[in-house]
């Protein structure tokens, strides 16, 4: 392990330095994610010699989830939908002047996550093969329905009606052209739906915009209450705060490192299945989505222990688990280096390198984004006259940019409509966006599922597994809010007999 | 004349039963491939939606106003009615302040549009500081000194960011599209 610190030299380490810093930059605007950053400087990695461009890339890559937690849990902005859970809680907490607490506990719990992720990978590379040729279609199917449906029964919400808004977010999913087949699904005929709906619109409406109209409507600042401890303290807390939820650390990360591991399933899904977990087994899951510090430590500790996962079978196979992994293997490929089981004999030098960026850049990423969060936490406190018209030109621009199509930006709009609409008469957006997200996933596996093994995948040990324990957990809450009704119903009988 | 909360509640889930209905109906000509799943997670989305549709409307008929639950807009609301009572001697003028500068939902939605209409005509560089301008000035009431400094900044900003460093070509609008020189 230690041959891959040697090839650590100065200008390793100060490209390192420097994906760090632009990473973190650059998924701070909205809309441009960690893929975006690394695509947009792979042509700089072409001029590196192999170790230099494989740090700056892998350096890039590893912050890219610790940027997204300072813009999702101040101002409600996901930089990607691998921050959207971060919103869920990190957000009401900046209402009630914590901010830099959540952002604190999430920048610790991710950067522990990523050092869980990185020592993981050092461990697990020799024996992970088996694990991952065991999870085919039919389980990441009963994986990613699970997740869905377990998300509607976390408490505290109407569970109806996060069910209807998990399923329109489904449906939402569907619109564009079915791949197998080439059939157009809801799209009026249009070119610009053939590939659904875009994904970062669709978010930025949902949540940025959303958010912006609500202060809007309701004046003052994002901030509604003046913080009751000062900056550091609130650091210090925050940090304290997610060692105190260890659990939810380690829960998540394990979360995140299988999500990773698993080529296909992604980063989003990944943080939304992590999350779903923490919150069903926590003591204060009715808090969760309130601003319960918890749900900010499960989203975090997620974003960046994946990319340990995901590195296992990009390194050990060729097989990218996710976009910015695919493009790694690029960069990799052009700095002459062949992914894959060579990886491991003749470039095991490279491989305890990569291990070591990944401590490094996660402890200097979370380091830097803690020295910017007093600061940035300041404009949470701004009035909304001052703060509006920046935020809202970045959801534009992050909306246009993806694509640069201007119908992104009709999208932001149609979709910053549904959100206030969700919002005001209480549909959780968390659901609809989960279900948008995981919808494409969902169907794609379902059908892969049926082709292989027909409608005997329903009966695979592992799916079978995963159905038993969905069932379990959702029997529970019904069985139970069954036998109230029938309690108070019998305890109700018995009053009017007694009044007789 | 205001139209009630619950109301509005019931017409939006209605609504959505619609879309829903009709997305389900015309999943019924699409290839099997492509219906099965949209058929699977259509008709229960559509069960329950009727179900829901039926829960609000026995609010309608009965006029509760509970009906609808309490949106996370008014929770905010509560949440800072609260807050003020316990902050009132420190947050009075803020508040003033805060009360004097809001708008209603339709308001807010329009300054939404205002900036997406700008952007589509005039390209994001004009639209960036002239949105800016015009929402500090009617919106927040902000000196002009104040206005010029973040519009110039915000449009300087986007600028040097997305055209000089990240190489992004910033939509021009059709304006832009028109006079190639602006």
């Amino acid at each position: 392990m230690l041959e891959g610190l040697s090839l650590i030299t100065s200008e390793v380490a100060l490209y390192a330095a420097l994906g760090v810093v632009v990473g973190t930059v650059v998924v701070i605007v909205p809309g441009l994610g960690g893929t975006f950053a690394l695509a947009i400087f792979l042509p700089l990695v072409f001029r590196l010699d192999p170790a230099t461009g494989i740090a700056f890339m892998l350096a890039v890559t590893a912050v890219s989830g610790t940027g997204n937690t300072i813009t999702s849990v101040l101002f409600g902005i996901p930089g990607s939908a691998s921050g959207v859970a971060s919103t869920f809680d990190g957000y009401p907490m900046t209402q009630r002047g914590e901010g830099i607490r959540a952002v604190a506990a999430g920048l610790t719990s991710s950067a522990i996550g990523g050092l869980i992720g990185a020592i993981v990978l050092a461990l697990a590379l020799p024996f992970v093969r088996p694990i991952v040729l065991n999870f085919r279609p039919p389980e990441f199917f009963a994986l990613i329905l699970t997740a869905m449906v377990l998300m509607s029964f976390i408490a505290g919400i109407d569970k109806l009606k996060a069910l209807i808004s998990g399923g329109l977010g489904l449906m939402l999913s569907f619109v564009g052209m079915e791949r197998s087949t080439g059939t157009q699904r809801y799209t009026f005929g249009e070119l610009y739906l053939w590939e659904g709906v875009a994904l970062v619109p669709v978010l930025l409406g949902l949540y940025a915009v959303t958010e912006m109209i609500s202060l809007m409507r309701r004046g003052g600042a994002i901030a509604q209450r003046v913080p009751q401890q000062g900056p550091l303290l609130q650091l210090a807390t925050g940090i304290r705060d997610t060692f105190r939820h260890w659990k939810a650390v380690l829960q998540s990360s394990a979360a995140g490192l299988w999500v990773g591991l698993a080529p296909g399933l992604g980063d989003s899904a990944g943080q939304f299945i992590a999350y779903t977990q923490v919150a069903r087994t926590s003591k204060n899951r009715a808090n969760f989505g309130k601003g319960e510090i918890e749900g900010v430590v499960a989203a975090d500790a997620v974003t960046n222990s994946k990319d340990g996962g995901a590195l296992i079978p990009t390194l050990a196979f060729g097989i990218p688990g996710s976009s910015s992994m695919a493009i790694i293997i690029a960069g990799f490929i052009a700095l002459g280096l062949q992914p894959g089981p060579t990886m491991l004999t003749e470039n095991i030098d490279i491989v305890w390198m990569i291990v070591w960026i990944l401590v490094f850049a996660n402890l200097f990423a979370a380091a830097l984004c803690m020295g910017i969060t007093p600061l940035m936490a300041k404009v949470t406190s701004l009035r909304a006259s001052l703060i509006v018209p920046p935020i809202l030109i970045a959801c534009m621009i992050g909306a246009y940019s993806a694509n640069n199509n201007i119908l992104d930006i009709v999208v932001l709009l149609v979709f910053a409509l549904i959100g206030v609409l969700l919002k005001e008469f209480g549909y959780s957006r968390p659901i609809f966006l989960i279900g948008f997200v995981l919808g494409a996933l969902l169907e794609h596996n379902y059908l892969l599922s049926v082709n292989l093994f027909g409608a005997d995948f329903l009966t695979r040990p592992i799916v079978m597994v995963i159905f038993g324990a969905l069932i379990l957990l959702v029997a529970g809450p019904v069985v139970g809010a069954a036998r109230r009704v029938i309690t108070r119903r019998d305890r109700s009988e018995q009053d009017l007999s007694d009044r007789r | 004349m205001r139209i009630p909360r619950y109301v509005l509640a019931w017409l939006f889930v209605t609504a959505l039963g619609v879309i829903v209905a009709w997305m389900v109906l015309e999943a019924l000509g699409f290839s099997e491939t492509a219906r099965t799943v949209p058929l699977v997670i259509g008709i229960p989305t559509l069960v329950l939606i009727v179900i829901q549709i039926i829960r609000d409307g026995i609010g309608v008929v009965r006029s509760d106003p509970t009906v609808g639950a309490v949106s996370e807009i008014e929770q905010d609301r509560y949440a800072r009615a609260a807050a003020d009572q316990r902050e009132a001697a420190a947050t009075a003028v803020a508040r003033e302040v805060a009360a004097d500068r809001s708008t209603s939902m339709l308001g807010a939605m329009a300054w939404v549009g205002a900036l997406a209409l700008l952007i589509w005509l005039a390209g994001l560089l004009i639209a960036i500081p002239v949105f800016t301008a015009a929402f500090m000035k009617i919106f927040g009431r902000e000196r002009w000194t104040t206005i010029a400094a973040f519009a110039v900044g915000t449009a300087v900003a986007v600028y040097a960011f997305f055209t000089l460093v990240l190489d992004v070509r910033l939509y021009s609008g059709l304006f832009g599209d028109a006079m190639p020189w602006l």
